[in-house]
């Protein structure tokens, strides 16, 4: 029996392992899986997991079912404005129907360059419609979810989803951006010299306040002192009313002394005199009659 | 541990002993390296014993042929079984997780540390560094002397800007899926995304030039540096997120935003000079005010005093003489003929006493006309002084 059994054990074993190898498979999770029988697509398994098909006569293959990324460099576009600009943008896909994109592409580089010159139609034509200005700044996003839908609906027929498209950036042509660094230089030139003008225009303004203040302040204090002045002045009189007023005769004469006193003096006056005078009254005679 | 990976690609078979009696044979073939020659020649003994042997020798003669030969299987599908157990086990470092597949389909994360997977071809691991922050500068290259920097975009304004930034980016390390998603953050990493490098770099040009597109120049290179960066990230976050890529940006920093050519830079810096000037311009002229002002309160305060000062000496003086005419009118309203008199007489004798005089009588020089020569009166006066 041992010498039977054996290698004849031995060949089942190894026949069914044979078989088993060569019908079961695994799908990882980054690829979906065709099953081609004598080359012909049969089925396909976008789910990963351990499969098995018909061994020999079934064959597998694989494709990705990854975010993938397709690249568009250096597309130069013609605005509606007529100005250009040089866009280099990406999409993300996936391949969602892998059966069908077997079909009609066979691998992923196949797959690669009809997605590419379509997605080359779609920049142009969705960026042609619009401004400079609407590319970059206004409606960026808004137009790459067109892009990304004029794409979609060249790409289903392939068994892919786009995803996503991004601008990626999107330049001045070489000339043009050299206008522009022209025109900035231009721009900021200005920019100093109205900074250096508003300068010269406040320092004077400053000045200009400073020396206002000045004679204001001045001014002022010049009111303000004759105002003390004539304050004191009238106080001065006041005082000099009151007390003179007591007897004006009186006043008089005592202020005529004090005014000869101040303003005859001496050396600079020679006096006539006549001896009738008051001073002279008793000069002549003794009785001081006249 | 590479030798585990050795004897999982061994095969069923695994390595076969080597001498013809030898009961450890299988342990020490697992454990060296195993040489062409000697397998081969192994084998064929190994051949050589187990079937032709038992076939030409027959029952009898080799009774116990068979079974050293079964025990011998025995213990080498034992050796073989068990090591190939063993390399199921594996480390993940304190820095990783591993994601665990079986034939092929996501079955679970694995945190740092020893574990055990049913090894090839059943279930298989792959291990990313998770915690480590990965640093990626954009645009890769320097500046090259000379061209155009590749960093320059243009701006909401339609001016263009040199701008570089760096992107801190993770793998995502949540053991527990998402609300809606069907993979933990690290399993999309591995499965979903083709070249996730690229796909930042690409997704953070893309992102940063969409967010200077919406801004100023001056916003960009000024105020705005961390508000653009900010929203760079979102940018880049949401469009990972609606990939289920398994990538966290940490934070996106801008390193640089200038102007775009040396001479745009040299007009820059021309204002900023420009700035300087109009500041120091304006100092000066405040240093005047600051000068002119307090010196002219001086001057005003000066004059007030002044006035103070006239004001109270008038007054004062005021005061003063009509307190002397009032002391004086007390007296003269005793006697009041008398001290008239007296103060006539003593102020023309003060006045009259310093003064050159000349008294000229009427009734003396009656007929004749007094000469007078006032000529000579003064040089007398000049010889005197």
């Amino acid at each position: 029996m041992n010498r039977i059994a054996l290698p004849f054990i031995g060949f089942i074993v190894a026949g069914l392992l044979l078989i088993v190898f060569n019908s079961a498979f695994i799908v990882p999770e980054t690829h979906s899986a065709l099953v081609f029988r004598f080359g012909e697509p049969k089925s396909q398994y976008p789910e990963a997991g351990l499969k098995f098909k018909v061994p020999f006569a079934e064959s597998v293959d694989f494709i990705d079912k990854r975010n993938r990324n397709l690249e568009q460099e250096q597309t130069e576009i013609i605005a509606r404005n007529q100005e250009r600009l040089i866009v280099d943008a990406f999409a993300r896909y996936r391949i969602t129907d892998p059966l069908l994109f077997y079909q009609s592409v066979r691998t992923e580089i196949g797959g690669e360059s009809r997605l590419r010159s379509q997605f080359n139609d779609s920049i142009r034509a969705v960026l042609g419609e619009v401004t400079v200005d609407e590319i970059i700044s206004e409606r960026r996003s808004e137009l790459m979810l067109r892009i990304r839908d004029l794409l979609s609906n060249a790409a289903r027929p392939l068994g892919v989803e786009i995803i996503d498209v991004k601008i990626r950036r999107a330049d001045l042509p070489q000339t043009n951006s050299e206008a522009v660094f022209q025109r900035m230089i231009a721009e900021r030139k200005q920019l100093a010299q109205q900074y250096r003008s508003e300068g010269t225009e406040r320092a004077n303004q400053i000045r200009a306040q400073a020396d206002r203040q000045k004679i204001e302040i001045i001014a002022k204090a010049e009111e303000e002192a004759q105002k003390i002045r004539g304050a004191a002045d009238a106080e001065r009189n006041a005082i000099f009313a009151a007390a003179y007023g007591k007897d004006p005769e009186f006043f008089a004469f005592y202020r005529s002394l004090l005014a000869y006193e101040e303003a005859l003096q001496k050396g600079d006056t020679t006096i006539l005199l006549s001896p009738d005078s008051e001073f002279f009254r008793y000069f002549n005679d003794l009785s001081g009659r006249r | 541990m590479p030798w585990q990976d050795n004897s999982g690609n061994r095969g069923p078979w695994g390595q076969p002993p080597r001498g013809p009696s030898n009961n450890d044979g299988g342990k020490r073939g697992g454990g060296e390296p195993p040489d062409l020659e000697d397998i081969l020649q192994a084998s064929r003994q190994r051949l050589k014993r187990a079937f032709p042997r038992g076939g030409r020798g027959g029952g009898g003669r080799g009774g116990g042929g068979p079974q050293f030969n079964r025990a011998t299987v025995g213990l080498i599908g034992a050796g073989v079984l068990a090591l190939w157990v063993f390399s199921g086990v594996y480390q993940v470092a304190p820095n990783q997780l591993a994601v665990v597949t079986t034939f092929g389909k996501y079955s679970s994360i694995s945190g740092p540390g020893l574990h055990w997977r049913v090894p090839y071809p059943v279930q298989n691991v792959k291990k990313e560094a998770v915690s480590d922050v990965r640093d990626m500068t954009i645009p890769a290259n320097d500046r090259r002397g000379g061209v155009l920097s590749p960093g320059l975009m243009l701006t909401g304004d339609k001016n263009i800007v040199d701008v570089a930034f760096t992107v801190q980016w993770k793998i995502k390390s949540n053991l527990i899926p998402d609300q809606g998603e069907d993979m933990p953050g690290v399993a999309q990493y591995v499965f979903n995304i083709d070249e996730p490098e690229a796909l930042v770099r690409m997704m953070g040009e893309a992102a940063m030039r969409e967010v200077v597109g919406k801004n100023t120049l001056d916003f960009v290179q000024t105020d705005g540096r961390l508000e653009v960066a900010r929203q760079t990230e979102d940018l880049m976050q949401s469009a990972f997120d609606s990939y289920n890529a398994g990538i966290q940006v940490e934070r996106v920093n801008m390193t640089l935003a200038e102007p775009p050519t040396d001479e745009v830079n040299e007009a820059f810096r021309d204002v900023q000079a420009a700035e300087q000037n109009q500041a120091t311009v304006i100092q000066n002229a405040r240093q005047y005010t600051n000068q002119v002002v307090p010196e002219a309160r001086g001057q005003a305060q000066r004059i007030l005093e002044e006035a103070g000062a006239y004001a109270a000496e008038r007054t004062a003086d005021a005061r003063g003489q009509a307190a002397r005419f009032d002391e004086i009118y007390a007296e003269y309203a005793k006697a009041k003929d008398v001290t008239r008199q007296r103060m006539y007489l003593e102020t023309v004798e003060r006045v009259l006493g310093d003064m050159d005089k000349i008294i000229v009588d009427e009734s003396a020089g009656t007929g004749v006309v007094p000469y007078l020569s006032l000529d000579e009166l003064r040089r007398k006066q000049a010889g005197e002084n």
